[in-house]
């Protein structure tokens, strides 16, 4: 299982659409067995979901996201984590225990239908 | 994906499982919850869904023309269920017996038996805060819960995301037709005699379908240890344990939601679908029980 996490420094980015790189985890048992981290391209809608979709994730985490990418992500059944903040390390060990936290998403610029 | 609950002994935890489970996960994904028990549907007790549509479950039930009718009897003789008996060269129809299959009119060499739609039971579908939510109940006289499970089961068809099915109790064909083709089935017990002996008929239902399958254990603290001793035995992972909790049953009794009103069973259910996640892709511990 691959999850992918919008970083910025290190942390959660609190922007999905407009974080500098993207961190891949893959997880093996429960445990993360590779960490590989992947520049982004720039803002440009649409291309980190078919991007991440290509990669094998199945879960995103960010910070918070826009309305378009998370119907592309629900399009393609990725499950989406927003409002999580935080060390990258410590939310996906969060994540992985069931016990990750979310707040409020970071990105509510025009947000209709669940 | 979809994750069926199941359970074979009744009133283990299914329909609460899966509705905290479905409201949990919709915060993160689309989600539809089918409540398959359409004997005795329930999950709508606690989703209180705004129902947006409403349609009727049908089955081919055979009509035959008399004056075409040679009275040679293979319509009676393919039927599994004496729903059509021919009796001094005239074939009598039993409609409330049958269950659709169609052989009679493809075996009349007349051409006589023709096949109309009967109403057995109907579906509703709506929306549950995030929740699409799809249920079914069989007409009151109408013997054939399987068939109405069936097209409820069905509507995962239409959906993307995760599909929650919560099945009838038991094994028998209405659980099959909830089971069958899952991704995944949930089997909830209870660590009871009762509990063990029923998660027992469970689990060799789901190996015969061939739907690799996981235990939660609900009310831990009642009971023995001979549940968890046979998930051990049978090297059936066991995904999640409940505690027995005053608080939970109580709750559940007003019709709640637990994931709105326990913190910790949020984490444990987010935890719970992880291991489901992985024991789904295939990189679990453990194989997934078959």
């Amino acid at each position: 299982m691959k999850i992918a996490i919008a970083t910025a420094n290190g942390a959660v980015s609190p922007h999905f659409g407009h974080c500098p790189e993207f961190t891949l985890a893959l997880v093996e048992k429960g445990q993360v067995k590779e960490m590989e981290t992947l520049p982004s391209p720039g803002h440009r809608p649409g291309v980190w979901p078919e991007f991440l979709a290509e990669q094998g994730a199945s879960v995103v985490i960010a910070g918070g996201m826009g309305a378009r990418a998370q119907e592309l992500f629900r399009a393609k059944d990725i499950e989406t984590i927003i409002g999580a903040q935080g060390p990258v390390r410590e939310v996906l060990a969060a994540y992985l225990a069931g016990s990750l936290q979310v707040g409020e998403d970071a990105c509510d610029h025009g947000r209709d239908r669940p | 994906m979809i994750l069926t609950v199941a359970s074979g002994k009744g009133g283990t935890g299914k329909t609460t499982l899966a509705v905290n489970m479905a409201l949990l996960l919709a915060e993160t994904m689309p989600v539809a919850l089918l409540d398959c028990d359409v004997e005795e549907p329930n999950a709508h007790l606690f989703l209180h869904p705004a129902i947006d549509a409403c349609e009727p479950v049908t089955l081919p039930t055979p009509v035959v023309d008399e004056e075409r009718c040679c009275g040679c009897g293979k319509c009676a003789a393919v039927c599994a269920f004496n729903a059509i008996l021919v009796l001094g060269g005239r074939a009598l129809t039993f409609p409330e017996l049958c269950h659709g299959c169609g052989g009679c009119a493809l075996l009349c060499p007349e051409g006589a038996v023709t096949e109309e739609p009967r109403g057995i039971g109907v579906i509703e579908a709506g929306w549950a805060e995030k929740v699409r939510f799809f249920h079914g109940r069989v007409d009151i006289g109408a013997p054939l819960a399987a068939p109405v499970a069936a097209a409820v089961r069905k509507r995962a068809q239409e959906r993307q995301g995760l599909i929650i099915v919560d099945a009838p109790p038991g094994t028998s064909c209405p659980v099959v037709a909830a089971v069958k083709d899952s991704d995944y089935c949930l089997l909830v017990t209870e660590p009871t005699p009762f509990g063990l002996h029923d998660l027992q008929l469970a689990v060799g239902m789901a190996r015969e379908l061939q739907v690799p399958c996981g235990v939660v254990v609900n009310r831990v603290g009642l009971g023995d240890q001979q549940v968890a001793a046979y998930c051990a035995s049978e090297d059936i992972p066991v995904l999640l344990e409940i505690p027995f909790d005053r608080r939970y049953a109580e709750c559940y009794a007003r019709g709640g939601q637990l994931v709105r009103e326990f913190p910790e069973l949020r984490d444990k259910l987010r935890k719970l679908w992880l291991r489901i996640r992985m024991e789904v892709e295939g990189d679990g511990p453990g194989a997934a029980g078959h």
